[in-house]
């Protein structure tokens, strides 16, 4: 058997420890592999010297990533999408995302598709637009201009505000500036900020 | 001769990779640094001119060599890869015939964040085109 010699100094004290690994892999989840070491005594360089963790490596991130593909995929079914409209979307071969989420070792390709699919949505749409540059701005600024609207906070304040006039809501932000400025410390700023927020939902409304 | 130190690097990335060994925790920072997660990853991006504009910053000896008789010396690069500068570290022991890969990381330079400057060269390679 050959002997087994740091390749950093040439000495050959070293030491043997086993470690575990973290593999993440984004929709595939966490898997945790076994990683052979070797630490030299001498001069402290550490790592896979006979080069055995690579198959488990990959292994286990081939196992993840065809992981990521089924739960992709198992969204894209749960949200109602039917894969034969994605697969004419895209000119792709029917039945291609059915084997895509059978298949045990995914194109990097497929994984890189469907993680963006995956993220945006309307990538399908665009296309189904034949990729038009211009129908694909449309669509990113709907769905972008959508996602905006849907995270904007309507509070109850601004709720009130829309059977009021500009006029009466800024008043009443005065008059609630003054009496919270009057309770709060004056240097702190807070009444300030509370005028010009109120200002900026009714530009908004 | 730093140059073609690097040049060799990527010789033995392409045809010899298994004189070739990352120092520990050398994959872990291409995985957080880089999407690179792997050995073989790892050597396919450098042999495949991975490492756009590389420049030769440091060379110095192997501080912890405990063999002084025969010297080490460490290279150090950096490099730039879509809007990200990163740093390469390398040795070679001739005595055992082996590439050691000391540092895979993002440069922690003060400029960081080459976005810019890539955007500029773009449009710049851009306006010569037309």
């Amino acid at each position: 058997m050959e002997e087994i010699i740091c390749p950093a100094c040439g000495d050959n004290d070293l030491g043997k420890k086993i470690l575990i690994k973290q593999i993440n892999e984004p929709y595939g989840g966490i898997k945790h592999v076994e990683t052979i070491s070797y630490t030299c005594n001498l001069c402290g360089f550490s790592g896979d010297i006979l080069k055995e963790n690579e198959k488990s490596l990959q292994l286990a991130i081939d196992e993840l990533k065809a992981q990521a593909v089924k739960n992709i995929l198992g969204m894209f079914q749960k949200n109602h999408y039917n894969f034969s409209a994605i697969e004419r979307a895209l000119e792709i071969p029917q039945r291609s995302l059915s084997k895509w989420k059978s298949s045990s070792k995914p194109s990097a390709a497929v994984v890189a598709l469907l993680k963006y699919l995956h993220l945006f949505p309307w990538l399908i749409e665009v296309a189904e637009q034949k990729y038009d540059f211009k129908k694909a701005q449309q669509i990113h600024m709907t769905d972008a201009l959508s996602q905006f609207v849907s995270q904007m906070t309507f509070n109850e304040e601004t709720r009130w505000a829309e059977t009021t006039t500009t006029f009466e809501v800024l008043r009443m932000r005065i008059t609630q500036t003054f009496e919270s400025e009057s309770q709060e410390d004056p240097d702190d700023g807070f009444g300030f900020s509370l005028v010009s927020r109120n200002d900026e939902c009714l530009a908004l409304e | 001769m730093p140059y073609n130190f690097l040049k060799q690097f990527k010789k033995a990335c392409k045809h010899n990779r298994k004189n070739i060994i990352p120092w520990g925790g050398v994959l872990n920072d291409a995985d957080d640094d880089f999407n690179i997660r792997t050995e073989t990853q790892l050597y396919e991006f450098i042999s495949h001119g991975g490492l756009e504009n590389p420049r030769h910053t440091n060379t110095k000896p192997w501080e912890k060599n405990p063999k002084p008789d025969n010297p080490i010396m460490v290279f150090g690069y950096t490099f730039t890869t879509m809007c990200k500068k990163g740093y390469i570290a390398i040795m070679r022991n001739e005595l055992t015939n082996k590439w050691i890969i000391k540092s895979f990381h993002r440069s922690v330079d003060i400029n960081t964040n080459t976005s810019m400057q890539v955007a500029l060269q773009k449009a710049l390679i851009d306006l010569k085109g037309k």
